[in-house]
């Protein structure tokens, strides 16, 4: 679950990007998540950007597992080309039962989500890069100093190399160059203007629809270190997910099945306006236990077989 | 003024511009509830979030946001309906979060001016000093570079101190200043007495220059008449009014040379030396730090309401010189006199020293008088001087009431200015007290008498002028510590003589 930025505190967490930075609850089922949400949720004074309203009523929401009468939209840009065919069918599979409760499901269009990726790829590496910076062996940090009286700048750049694993150092990079001096405009500057335009997509959605559905990614879980050596595959996998991120609204991932050709577990991710955190666990539980009634349990109980 | 530096202005026109950092004086810190009182054990106020710990989180100081308001107000500046702040990204030591919280492109206040007065050939004259922006930052933490001379060239290592970082500071930036001529270092040292009044006017800081709560960059340029503008140079860290009036003066001293010389200026920031009031390189701007600046992500926007801002309107004080306009009239000087005593720096000392109990007459008196002519001779502020307007009021007191003579409370000052201790411990150890015990001071009239009889039979004789010789030797047997128009009546009584 990702509850809206600003839904619960970031105060006492790491940051790395923390435009974009959102601690939410995971747990084994819906109700679960809701009574954790309750709790973490809320404004708190040492954080500014938390949000000072009351937290959504999540756990009444997870009780009136009703979708009747709701309107769901199908994001167009988030089903079609690069994605997993078992993803699709799971997919459509749970779409089917959203209509069987109830729910009335139209397609929308958000036409700046292509341009995600892109834009998150920017911003992230570019706040990264400036929250990483205190790990540098003065305060923080493994301090890579081998006594030879050598420079602050030499032991910051030693203690930099040795500590940070290549991934990080690749984000720290591209967000270190996007934010220089005649570049912050043509890339920063660039990726902030496609935020603002992703977030209008979803206004615009959310004004006929009360949730998007998504799969919560194109494929199946890919093998540890597979696509190490090719960074923008990997990146690609988060390409349904980052709009949200981007954005600043909520969203849960909700398992609805394996794939036939895998047999891996497939997310269905439900989307919500910024603070209507309760309709995703509202639609979130009807669908949860639709599911279980055909499973004849929790996907999650099969775990050790996965 | 120089034949050198008429020499400079008869060929040469300056442009100006000042940066100027004042420490606020709110209770707290910028972004965390630490003290922001100066001072303290090193690091002793200090907590997770200006100490920078990883998951630590800035909260912005309301009462640092007003004080800024309230500043671009007084300085005439719109102020922005919603702004931000932004990270200033570095590697050095005195943030340990790597990056300082300012404000870049979006500043909180900006567009306004100040207005300056300064000595001309026909009298006081008014210049108007245009602003460009006031904004919000935090201080960093101190280093102090240990071994070696104390500069970090050298050292074995260096020491931070973190109770600095994070002290709310505003920053005060200029327009270019044109028009100025050979007064660019008499204005520039008015514009930042007058800011430097306006905060404290306006109670948002008391402005110690001496704990380096104003610090103020000085950018100078020469061009010749009719050419374009000149690179200019950014002279740091100058922190006292006199200072900054020297480093714009010898800044185009030096430029004057090397452009004559045919050498161009280099675009770089430079030192200043108090020692000497010379300027040396620093880092030349061509190969400066990028500071990849971007909005804070970690703070919400600033966006003052109307409201608000007009609430915060009607606190402004009276505006210095409008106050001075007022005090001119009250105390019934001129404009020259009043312009003297602001340019000693020692107005706000003669108000503190009247609003003590001191007349006005004699509170200026004092620190126009004897004080300034210490503080010339010392080369140092009036404020930098180890006497307060409490101690003059006090000292001032023990004259009414006839404890001190005049003679006595100079040896009392001169005691204070050189570090003998508060009032009444200078008093003590020098021994500084009236004679007021009738049968000595006759015991000592009459042997001064005996002594000159001469003069004795003059005064008897009705020359009353004949007795200031006998007054003269009681107060010198009395090493000053008699009140001498009570040892004149004692005298003639002693005489039988009337006035």
């Amino acid at each position: 679950m990702k509850p809206t930025y600003g839904g619960v505190s970031r105060y006492g967490i790491v940051a790395l990007a923390s435009s974009l930075d959102q601690a939410g609850p995971c747990a084994r089922d819906v109700m679960d998540t809701a009574l954790l949400h309750a709790v973490i949720g809320g404004h708190d004074p040492r954080d500014s950007t938390s949000i000072n309203k009351p937290v959504p009523d999540v756990v009444a929401a997870a009780l009136n597992a009703d979708v009747r009468g709701m309107k769901i939209g199908v994001i167009k840009q988030l089903k079609g080309e690069g994605f997993q065919a078992g993803v699709l069918e799971r997919f459509n599979q749970s779409i089917e039962i959203l209509i069987e409760l109830g729910a009335e499901v139209i397609e929308v269009s958000c036409p700046h989500f292509e341009y995600a990726l892109g834009a998150y790829y920017l911003i992230l590496p570019s706040e990264a890069s400036s929250n990483l910076a205190r790990f540098d062996g003065m305060r923080f940090g493994i301090r890579e100093d081998d006594g030879k009286n050598r420079s602050v700048e030499e032991v910051m750049s030693a203690t930099r190399e040795k500590g940070f694993g290549a991934e990080v150092k690749r984000r720290i990079m591209l967000g270190t160059y996007a934010l220089s001096s005649g570049y912050y405009d043509a890339y920063y500057g660039q990726a902030q203007r496609i935020r603002t335009l992703i977030t209008r997509d979803f206004a615009d959605a959310f004004s006929h629809v009360d949730v998007l559905v998504s799969p919560t990614a194109p494929t199946t879980a890919f093998k540890i270190g597979e696509k190490l050596d090719d960074p923008l595959a990997m990146y690609l996998n988060d390409i349904a997910t980052i709009p949200v991120n981007l954005a600043g609204n909520c969203a849960m991932s909700l398992p609805i099945g394996r794939a036939p050709e895998d047999g891996l577990p497939v997310g269905l991710q439900i989307i919500a306006p910024p603070m209507a955190d309760h309709l995703l666990y509202q639609v979130g539980s009807a669908l949860e236990s639709a599911l279980a009634d055909r499973w004849g349990g929790l996907l999650i109980s099969e775990a050790p077989t996965l | 003024m120089t034949t050198e530096y008429q020499a400079v202005i008869a060929e040469f026109e300056p442009i100006i511009g000042l940066e100027t950092h004042i420490e606020l004086g709110t209770n707290s810190k910028m972004f965390c509830s630490c003290s922001a009182q100066f001072g303290g054990d090193p690091n002793t106020h200090v907590c997770p979030v200006c100490l920078g710990l990883p998951g630590s989180m800035p909260v912005v100081n309301r009462v640092a946001v007003e004080s800024t308001i309230r500043m671009g107000l007084a300085l005439n500046c719109s102020i922005a309906p919603w702004c931000r702040f932004a990270r200033k990204n570095y590697f050095y030591p005195d943030m340990p979060k790597n990056y300082q919280i300012s404000q870049y492109d979006e500043p909180l206040c900006s567009d306004g001016y100040l207005d300056v007065t300064v000595p001309t050939e026909n009298g006081p004259g008014v210049f108007r000093v245009e602003i460009e922006r006031v904004h919000m930052e935090e201080d960093t933490g101190k280093l102090l570079h240990a071994g070696g001379s104390g500069r970090i060239h050298g050292a074995t290592h260096s020491l931070v101190d973190y109770n600095r970082a994070g002290i709310p500071l505003i920053e005060v930036v200029t327009k270019p200043i044109l028009g100025t001529g050979e007064l660019a270092p008499e204005i520039a040292k008015a514009y930042v007495s007058e800011l430097r009044d306006l905060m404290r006017a306006l109670g948002v800081s008391d402005v110690r220059m001496e704990e380096g709560s104003l610090r103020c960059d000085v950018n100078v340029s020469l061009n010749r008449q009719g050419e374009g503008w000149g690179t200019r140079t950014e002279t740091k860290n100058v922190n006292s009014l006199r200072s900054v009036e020297r480093a714009v003066r010898t800044e185009m001293v030096r430029q004057a040379e090397q452009l004559r010389l045919g050498e161009r200026i280099i675009l770089e920031t430079r030192h200043f030396n108090e020692e000497t009031g010379d300027t040396t390189s620093g880092r030349s701007k061509e190969e400066a730090e990028d500071y990849r600046y971007f909005p804070e992500p970690d703070l919400v926007p600033v966006a003052p309401s109307e409201s608000w801002i007009k609430q915060l309107r009607g606190t402004l004080p009276e505006i210095p010189s409008v106050r001075r306009a007022r005090l001119q009239n009250d105390w019934g000087i001129s404009e020259f006199d009043m312009q003297s005593l602001v340019n000693a720096g020692a107005l706000e000392l003669i108000i503190a020293s009247i609003d003590a109990g001191v007349q006005p007459s004699a509170a200026r008196k004092w620190w126009t008088g004897e004080l300034t002519r210490v503080a010339n001779e010392r080369d140092c502020e009036l404020e930098e001087l180890t006497v307060t307007p409490a101690d003059i009021a006090q000292i001032e007191g023990l004259i009414s009431e006839g404890v001190l003579t005049d003679k006595m409370a100079r040896s009392v000052f001169e005691g204070l200015l050189d570090g003998e201790g508060n009032v009444a411990e200078v008093i003590d150890s020098r021994g500084l007290v009236v004679v007021n015990d009738d049968d000595l001071l006759v015991e000592a009239i009459n042997q001064a008498l005996s002594e000159s009889p001469d003069i004795a039979e003059k005064i008897k004789s009705g020359k009353v002028a004949a007795a200031g010789a006998i007054v003269g030797a009681v107060m010198k047997s009395t090493k000053g510590q008699a009140d001498a128009a009570k040892v004149r009546t004692l005298l003639l009584e002693q005489l039988g003589v009337k006035e």
